[in-house]
């Protein structure tokens, strides 16, 4: 249990790390950004995904804490993300190559959007209808296994 | 006068023809899909194992909550075992029988297996 603690501690930092990235974006959008910037598509994109990126981190990291103080949490916590079943399920649903190509296709479109919009849009709308196929299967893989 | 009858004919014709086309497509369709999406998602139904860990579970009056914690599981696990949605792999079984101090084999029914 104590490597799985560190693991935890590790995440924390590393979703820190993240946090204060985001939170860099939405100030520089607040205070540094040029008003041609600001109306670009891809940016205004940008802070909304840094917007709602710092709020879910911000829940995940305190969640994290939490458990970190709590014994009975951080071993029910452990069983959930060790458990063979969710596994499964996780990996029927194509989990974790799913989430990369979906962030490396985001990531792709946001680069591809300052040239063309179209591309911007075409990739993001690719990744987000592969990650609901995705979502839905693990639903319906939770409902039937 | 005429040509309007067989035009409105014609295309009455084209109309159903057309509608006789779609139907047929659609339960080609769904003949050919549903089978093939049915065969991509569903779970093996080869093995589905049949256990008495409730009862075993009941005789020590323990919940479904308490053996998960246990044996290093999820309730739901423990849940979709029982009702023989999911088969345990083998270091899980061995953990539940182990638990309960019993064989694999006095746990999990293999009979159909063996049939």
């Amino acid at each position: 249990m104590d490597a799985y603690r560190k693991q935890i501690k590790i995440r924390i930092c590393l979703l820190s790390i993240l946090d204060f990235i985001f939170v860099g974006l939405l100030i520089y959008d607040q205070f540094g950004a040029d008003p041609l910037r600001k109306g670009s598509t891809v940016f205004s994109f940008l802070c909304g995904l840094a917007a709602a990126g710092t709020l879910l981190i911000s829940a995940k990291i305190i969640q994290y804490r939490k458990i970190l103080h709590d014994e009975a949490k951080l071993r029910l916590n452990y069983n959930k993300e060790n458990d063979e079943r969710t596994k499964e399920i996780r990996r029927r649903s194509g989990m974790p190559m799913v989430l990369i190509f979906s962030v490396l296709m985001i990531l792709a479109g946001v680069i591809a959007g300052y040239f063309n919009e179209t591309i911007f849009i075409t990739l993001l709308a690719a990744a987000l209808c592969q990650m609901l196929i995705s979502a839905i299967v693990k639903v319906y893989y939770l409902k039937n296994m | 006068m005429y040509h309007i009858i067989n035009a409105n004919a014609k295309c009455r014709f084209r109309d159903l023809f057309y509608l006789l086309v779609c139907k047929v497509r659609l339960t080609i369709y769904a003949k050919c899909t549903i089978p093939i999406l049915h065969s991509m998602l569903v779970i093996s139904e080869v093995l589905k194992i049949k256990t008495n860990i409730k009862e075993l579970r009941k005789a020590r009056k323990l919940s479904q909550e308490e053996l998960a914690l246990e044996v290093g599981t999820t309730r739901q696990t423990i849940t979709s075992i029982e009702v023989g949605k999911y088969t345990a792999s083998l270091p899980l079984a061995y953990k539940i029988a182990h638990y309960f101090g019993l064989t694999i084999e006095e746990v999990f029914d293999f009979s159909e297996i063996d049939n």
